[in-house]
């Protein structure tokens, strides 16, 4: 049983860890955008 | 086609899935020879599933970005290789830990886990080779040859199980006289399939968007450098 619960967490935590870091990786890229527009904003 | 947003893809992936793992642990019966263990099954052979089809993807916009050079389907191919690969690395890790307590041993050099590693090394040097180029254009080139070349080991991987004896299992579905599921285990398994393929699909939707953010940003530097 031990090996089936490690099977199951070790699925969960990879997949976890990999979307928490693509929404963390978007999130900073909409943040940079909306600066950057922010920028060109204040230029023009 | 109006354009589901990745919100919905979630809800729906996180239902499924949530489906998906009330018919493993409850619904699916027991298998007499390994007893619980065999549980792993369901999601080890769905994320190989995903492994492959996500290859697939990869090869096919591979093949459609050598043919109408759009940047855009090469964004596809290597979100969807990433995916792949993450998927084959559960494959190795759940095969591994299913294989030590019904085996005796984490690891063979049989044909089905050799050819598995090897499409696993194929698709990390694809994404390591991509780091190397610095050109957007050349990188998308040599890589796309890559992602199509390396598809073609996903039909050694599938078949050597039919083409060798090996220590991992014969196909249980389609492997001929004797192989099966019983009713509720092929139901389980069918719907862990769909679960695991709606988790893909909003996996790559967010990746494709992180690529489009990414030329956004480029777009907006190049719009301030000209000002």
């Amino acid at each position: 049983m031990n090996y089936l619960y490690a099977a199951y967490t070790v699925i969960w935590l990879v997949l976890f860890i990999y979307m928490y870091s693509l929404n963390k990786k978007q999130g900073e890229l909409k943040k940079e955008i909306d600066h950057l527009k922010q920028k060109i904003a204040e230029r023009s | 086609m109006p354009r589901i947003s990745s919100n919905v893809l979630l809800i729906i992936a996180a239902v499924l899935m949530l489906i998906a793992i009330y018919m493993v642990f409850i619904y699916a019966p027991t298998e007499r020879t390994m007893g619980d263990i065999q549980r792993i099954f369901y999601f080890h052979v769905s994320s190989a599933w995903v492994g492959f089809f996500a290859f697939g993807v990869t090869f096919f916009y591979s093949a459609a970005f050598l043919k109408k050079k759009d940047l855009k389907w090469d964004n596809i191919a290597v979100s969807s290789a990433e995916i792949g690969l993450l998927f084959t690395t559960i494959t190795l890790i759940t095969g591994s830990l299913w294989a030590r307590p019904v085996w005796g041993i984490w690891w063979t050099w049989d044909a089905r886990l050799t050819s598995t590693l090897v499409l696993w090394l194929i698709y990390l040097s694809y994404l390591m080779l991509r780091n190397y180029i610095e050109s957007e254009t050349k990188r998308a080139y040599l890589s796309s040859v890559v992602g199509i070349i390396g598809f073609t080991n996903v039909f050694l991987v599938y078949f050597s199980i039919r083409w060798w004896r090996t220590q991992h299992p014969a196909p249980v579905i389609a492997g001929g006289s004797g192989s099966g599921l019983a009713p509720e285990m092929q139901l389980t398994f069918g719907f862990c399939l769909v679960a695991f393929t709606a988790l893909y699909v909003y996996i790559l939707s967010k990746k494709v968007e992180i690529g489009r953010a990414g030329w956004e940003i480029e777009d907006i530097y190049r719009t301030l450098d000209d000002k």
